[in-house]
């Protein structure tokens, strides 16, 4: 990442190093943990994209889970976490999640059941808009979605209902993180 | 649709599958053939159809919609026409007098239809296609019409035997498609809709302030001078003033006026009264003797 500077690099690759030499002295399921530095990249850019053998091993590892969720809760530019039971009202068509950043509604297409707008909307239309839209599942898995262009504050994406991000977005165990 | 309209493109006309009213929530889209894909000419859509700016909103009420088509359609601005022909199709579930549409043009927002470029180019390309579309349609060429602006040059009278029309705005449009349902809309404008005659309605009150403001001001000098003059005691003066008005027509009216405030400023009769003793002297003598000592004191 191009703007961590040195001195950051070397903590980290000490915080690995530490990780390693813990591994290499711990019993064989102890070594599948994620190094921190990996966690770190991923929650500080949001353009950086796991990879498959990361993302299995995250799924895998729900210690790492919870430091991910903890570092990127700091860094989003937006963080909703779970949604208590009676806001959640999964009944509803409408799925609307909101902080003071920023407001993420679904609202179903009345041209098709099958298709449903994802809208978010920045508090502040001058703010620096995020670019992914990513959701933490009710099983630790890590979804991303990149998102379009921003106007005025405003982004719409038009989905199919059966979309990953849209069916996590409508669990109120999710987690999400606009970044 | 009830009646098949198609958007006039340079790759082929476009046909509008359907208009369905979305949640308000929702900005405009154009999507491509059922799918979950919005048309980059979305955005200029949601601009079109949501008032202020948008003219849709304004004709039907409601400002979030979902049109999809069977084809791309460029970023420009000349499916408009077509666009708003097919929002008065989907309302109107009565007129059924042509069978199909195609249509260009740019609407503006006083409802003028606009010209647009490669009208000739986008006229070949539907006469490539069009008996095609007559046949799978089984419509009467003679029933659809081709709407186009008024001001493109080199128009043919008809493109496979469809009249080709041009239009001059949504009214007209609307008239040689056969339909009804947003000609109230179009006659009888919002106030927002119809900017010009509401500041001329503004006008012609404003005017007439400012004209009486004048009259009095310019009357309102003269009685100033003849109410300082009367103020004075300058009786003199204050009647040749008035008589030198009264030669003028408007100002002989002011003097008038004015002579009728003055009576009624003129104290009553009995608002005057003398009061003292009636002195009768038996000779002129005795009026000096009497005086004297009186001026004497």
């Amino acid at each position: 990442m191009a703007d961590v500077d040195a001195i950051a690099k070397l903590a980290l690759a000490g915080i690995d190093a530490e990780a390693q030499a813990k591994g290499l002295l711990s019993p064989s399921s102890a070594r599948t943990r994620l190094p921190f530095t990996m966690l770190h990249v991923y929650a500080s850019d949001p353009s950086f994209d796991m990879s498959d053998s990361f993302r299995v091993r995250l799924a895998a590892d729900a210690r790492a889970q919870d430091d991910l969720s903890r570092l990127m809760a700091r860094t989003a530019f937006a963080y909703m976490p779970r949604q208590v039971a009676a806001a959640s009202a999964a009944s509803t068509d409408v799925v609307r999640r909101e902080t003071t950043q920023a407001t993420i509604t679904l609202t179903p297409s009345r041209a098709d059941d099958a298709q449903v707008y994802l809208i978010i909307t920045l508090s502040d239309a001058e703010a620096k808009a995020p670019t992914r839209l990513t959701l933490k599942d009710r099983t630790g898995v890590f979804l991303d979605f990149d998102l379009g262009p921003f106007s005025a504050g405003r982004v719409q994406l038009l989905l199919r209902d059966d979309n990953s991000i849209v069916t996590a977005l409508r669990d109120a165990e999710s987690e999400v993180f606009l970044r | 649709m009830p009646i098949p309209v198609y958007i006039l493109t340079t790759e082929g006309p476009v046909r509008v599958q359907r208009i369905t009213r979305e949640d308000a929530l929702v900005h405009s889209v154009i999507c491509l053939d059922g799918r979950a894909q919005a048309l980059p000419v979305s955005a200029a859509y949601e601009g079109f159809v949501r008032s202020p700016t948008g003219v849709i909103e304004r004709l039907t009420g409601h400002g979030a919609y979902r049109m999809d088509v069977d084809g791309q359609v460029d970023e420009g601005s000349s499916w408009q026409l077509a666009a708003v022909l097919a929002h008065a199709v989907e309302h109107d579930t009565e007129s059924h007098k042509t069978q199909a549409l195609f249509a260009t043009g740019e609407v503006d927002h006083d409802l003028a239809v606009r010209p647009v470029l490669h009208v000739a180019r986008k006229l070949a390309r539907l006469a490539d296609v069009l008996p095609d579309v007559i046949a799978h349609l089984k419509i009467d060429p003679s029933q659809a019409r081709i709407l186009v602006p008024v001001e493109t040059p080199d128009l043919p009278d008809d493109v496979c035997d469809v009249p080709v029309l041009p239009v001059a705005d949504i009214e007209g449009a609307l008239q040689v498609a056969g339909l009804t349902f947003l000609d109230q809309a179009v006659e009888q404008p919002p106030r927002s809709m119809a900017p010009a005659p509401r500041r001329r309605g503004l006008l012609k009150p404003g005017l007439a302030v400012i004209a009486a403001a004048a009259l009095m001001f310019w009357l309102g000098i003269d009685v100033a001078r003849w109410a300082a003059l009367s103020g004075d005691g300058q009786v003199l003066a204050l009647e040749q003033e008035l008589n030198d008005a009264e030669d003028g027509r408007l100002s002989a009216l002011q003097a008038s006026a004015y002579r009728q405030w003055l009576s009624l400023q003129k104290p009553a009769d009995d608002a005057v009264r003398t009061e003292g003793a009636l002195l009768l002297a038996d000779t002129p003598g005795d009026c000096v003797m009497q005086q004297k000592p009186e001026a004497l004191r």
